[in-house]
């Protein structure tokens, strides 16, 4: 089982956890812990984020790092952490994520996953292959 | 930025994917009129297209709307400012 606490919300066995239009955002998996980020091709601000298993793919645009060990995976735009996740025990991951300096409005705090002008707070979401589809 | 055809393209798939889901035979009509709009893409379109991942949304356990604004301009970090002494702040609200 993988837990995956963002903003409020426990996401359990939840492979995709954000989805935008068909298209898979947000993928976190443990043992090993494991982030992918991939932005629609249609983003507006047309900064393109690929990263794929903790791996940059090649059209991934070049502001993007990422910053892997055994617990910790961070992805960043520039200096700008994008997402950070942080394995608490072996099934437990704690994710920050802030997608505004690409232009997408999500972002979490201690109030809620905040989806544009909306806060997704206090959720529990299981044993879904998608957790949140927008669109 | 994408080009029009490529959003056109987008656009169309995303209608074609919700008639699928909803076991629509017309599904199968529009993904075949889109092969020349697939045809008409750059190599690069095309690269960009395979290498997503997509697809696997079905049964979201959760569906919201987008928003208007969802996409906005990306937030901008405030320049680096040298300074060559230290800065003093009273009762501040912003120091940049």
């Amino acid at each position: 089982m993988t837990i995956v606490a963002i903003g409020s919300n426990h996401f359990i066995d939840c492979p995709t956890l954000i989805a935008v239009r068909q298209h898979a955002l947000l993928r976190v998996a443990a043992t090993p812990l494991r982030v992918s980020l991939t932005t629609p091709p249609d983003l507006p601000s047309g900064k393109m984020v690929q990263v794929v298993d903790n791996q940059h793919q090649c059209d991934s645009d070049s502001n993007v790092q990422v910053v892997a060990s055994d617990k910790s995976v961070a992805v960043f735009w520039g200096e700008a952490p994008l997402a950070i996740a942080t394995l608490l025990d072996e099934a437990t991951v704690s994710l920050r994520i802030d997608l505004r300096p690409i232009g997408i409005s999500l972002f979490d705090d201690a109030l809620g996953l905040h989806v544009g002008d909306n806060v997704f707070a206090g959720n529990q979401v299981a044993n879904a292959p998608t957790a949140i589809a927008l669109g | 930025m994408i080009s029009p055809r490529l959003a056109a393209y987008l656009g169309l798939e995303r209608e074609m994917l919700a008639l699928d889901l909803a076991g629509d035979p017309l599904a199968d009509r529009l993904r075949d009129t889109m092969d020349p709009l697939w045809y008409g893409l750059t190599d690069e379109e095309h690269a960009r297209l395979d290498a997503r991942l997509v697809m696997d949304v079905c049964s979201p356990a959760v569906t919201l709307p987008i928003g208007d604004a969802f996409f906005s301009p990306p937030l901008q970090s405030t320049p680096l400012t040298p300074r060559s002494g230290p800065l003093y702040v009273q009762d501040w609200g912003w120091a940049a």
